[in-house]
């Protein structure tokens, strides 16, 4: 039984973990909160759902397509929307709160702009994956096991993208230090728009894996924006490991909570768990002390 | 090498540098000074693309370069000390020498700097892998300007590299840059500590509020009872 629901936890905790990673990483690097990152992540299932349809292409071709399409989308986005807000305010107040009147400001427009064009009847995307592994007392359908393993794909090559590659290092020296950065003549916005397009691909691949689990649907990225809010509080703002420790963390004390406590209750003891940790380390678990 | 004219900057609606002239010629130290507020750093700022000037010109080498992107003039030749530092906390003193080399191809020749570069500053050598954050003020100015080396600039500006420093450590600095002017960096320094930046410079200016007020060869200026009076500690005349 234990074993049982601290498997359905990882499964639960991957899909947070790869929702807060393209939250996190944006903050890190370009320190805005997007609100739209939700949406992004509904649009993204969508993408996924669409080619398939349309092209009647197997989930594991249309998800890597999609997510470039979603990547690309994101960083363009960014450079119609914030970059212009970005450029024209004078004081960093005035910059971040127009940034966040504008993502809240692309929420709606892409909610809305789903809701005309795929309707609000919730779709299922069928992975195509059938079957059942037991693993001892563990029972699981394939399809969950292949949800944690594409997770764990996309951490790795985040993972290395971040630190192997020439790009990766000027992205982390953007997060560390915007001044040193633009002092050896860094391309902030390039890079910038990079991070909105690796964020965009992690949360459209976040959501599509959701609509294997559940359904796609226009409004099923409130819940993954707020689940990554905690996660991404919880871990430390603009922290990778952070993201990924704390999404599984919240995805089983959720799963143990609800099996063990009450279900309706579940979502009170990830929020207990992130009063604790606030308490105890305010910068959240692998976050900096602000300087 | 460097020539700036008539060169306004503002933030918004405040204006911070009103009509600067200055030039740079190769092989020179040149220093600005002048208080807190005077303009100076965004003066650098400006030369090296991270603001864009209202109006005026920035020519390098004989090529206007004002209204490019900071990449391009990196890539010109020209390297910023930030003043503050700003090196990056949490990656090796190794990376952070790396990024310095961004935009360079010529692996060779940058594995022979880095080279350079440890020379000049053994300590960097001995914590190469230690994460820049955990250096000591000192230390990490000595990483902020093997950093701003690892372009190869043929133009160096240091923004008040001596902040914060103890006075050891800012002879040590002023000796370091009079070795790296001999090896044929041309120096853009801006300093609060005057008397350090004019024993240094070939020439200087002095900026108040926006503008140049002053200029002439280190010696003179050191000299000059004004001078001495506003930003040597002296008193004036009388």
């Amino acid at each position: 039984m234990l074993a049982q629901q601290i498997a359905n936890g990882i499964v639960l905790g991957s899909i947070y973990a790869l929702s807060a990673l393209g939250f996190t990483l944006v903050f890190g690097a370009a320190r805005i909160v997007n609100f739209a990152y939700g949406e992004i992540l509904m649009i993204g299932a969508f993408f996924t759902v669409a080619l398939m349809g349309a092209l009647d292409i197997d989930f594991f071709v249309a998800l890597p397509v999609a997510m470039v399409g979603v990547a690309a989308l994101s960083a363009v986005l960014f450079y119609v929307a914030l970059r212009p807000v970005m450029k024209s305010s004078h004081t960093s107040l005035q910059a971040e709160l127009q940034i966040i009147l504008v993502t809240l400001g692309l929420l709606y427009l892409l909610r809305e702009a789903a809701v005309l064009i795929w309707g609000t009847a919730p779709r299922p995307i069928e992975m195509g994956v059938d079957g059942i592994v037991e693993i001892g007392d563990v029972v699981m359908t394939t399809k969950r096991l292949v949800v944690v393993a594409v997770m764990g794909v996309l951490v790795l090559g985040l993972y290395l993208l971040l630190y192997r590659t020439r790009i990766g290092k000027a992205l982390r020296a953007i997060a560390q230090n915007r001044e040193g950065a633009a002092a050896i003549g860094l391309d902030a916005d390039r890079i910038i728009a990079f991070v909105f397009a690796i964020s965009g691909a992690m949360a459209c691949a976040a959501g599509s894996l959701l609509g294997t689990l559940y359904a796609v649907e226009p409004a099923m990225g409130g819940p993954p924006l707020l689940k990554a809010f905690v996660i991404v509080i919880f871990g430390g703002l603009g922290s990778v490991p952070g993201a990924i420790v704390g999404g599984l963390a919240i995805g089983l004390i959720e799963t143990l909570a609800g099996a063990y406590v009450s279900f309706a209750f579940k979502d009170v003891f990830a929020f207990l768990a992130l009063i604790a940790v606030l308490l105890l380390r305010p910068a959240g678990l692998f976050g900096r002390p602000a300087s | 090498m460097l020539e700036v004219s008539v060169l306004r900057v503002a933030y918004g609606p405040i204006v911070a540098l009103h009509e600067v002239s200055l030039s740079v010629a190769a092989g020179e130290i040149v220093t600005v000074i002048g208080a807190n507020g005077a303009g100076k750093s965004t003066l650098l700022k400006t030369i090296c693309g991270i603001l864009a000037p209202l109006s005026g010109e920035i020519h390098l080498k004989g090529e206007r370069v004002s209204g490019r992107r900071s990449a391009d003039i990196v890539r010109r030749g020209v390297a910023l000390v930030p003043e503050g530092r700003h090196v990056f906390p949490e990656m090796t003193v190794r990376e952070n020498l790396d990024l310095g080399a961004y935009y360079r191809r010529d692996s060779g020749a940058v594995a022979a700097d880095l080279e350079r570069v440890l020379t000049i500053f053994p300590i960097l050598r001995e914590r190469l892998r230690q994460n820049g954050g955990s250096l000591s003020g000192g230390q990490q100015q000595m990483l902020a300007i093997g950093r701003a080396m690892m372009s190869r600039p043929e133009l160096l500006m240091l923004d008040e590299p001596s902040l914060g420093l103890a006075p050891a450590i800012v002879q040590q600095l002023g000796r370091i840059i009079r070795e790296l002017n001999a090896a044929g960096a041309t120096i853009l320094l801006v300093e609060q500590n005057a008397r350090m930046a004019l024993r240094l410079a070939d020439r200087a200016y002095v900026m108040a509020t926006g503008r140049v007020v002053r200029s002439g060869t280190g010696a003179e200026l050191l000299a000059d009872p004004s001078v001495q009076a506003s930003y040597l500690g002296g008193h004036p005349a009388a």
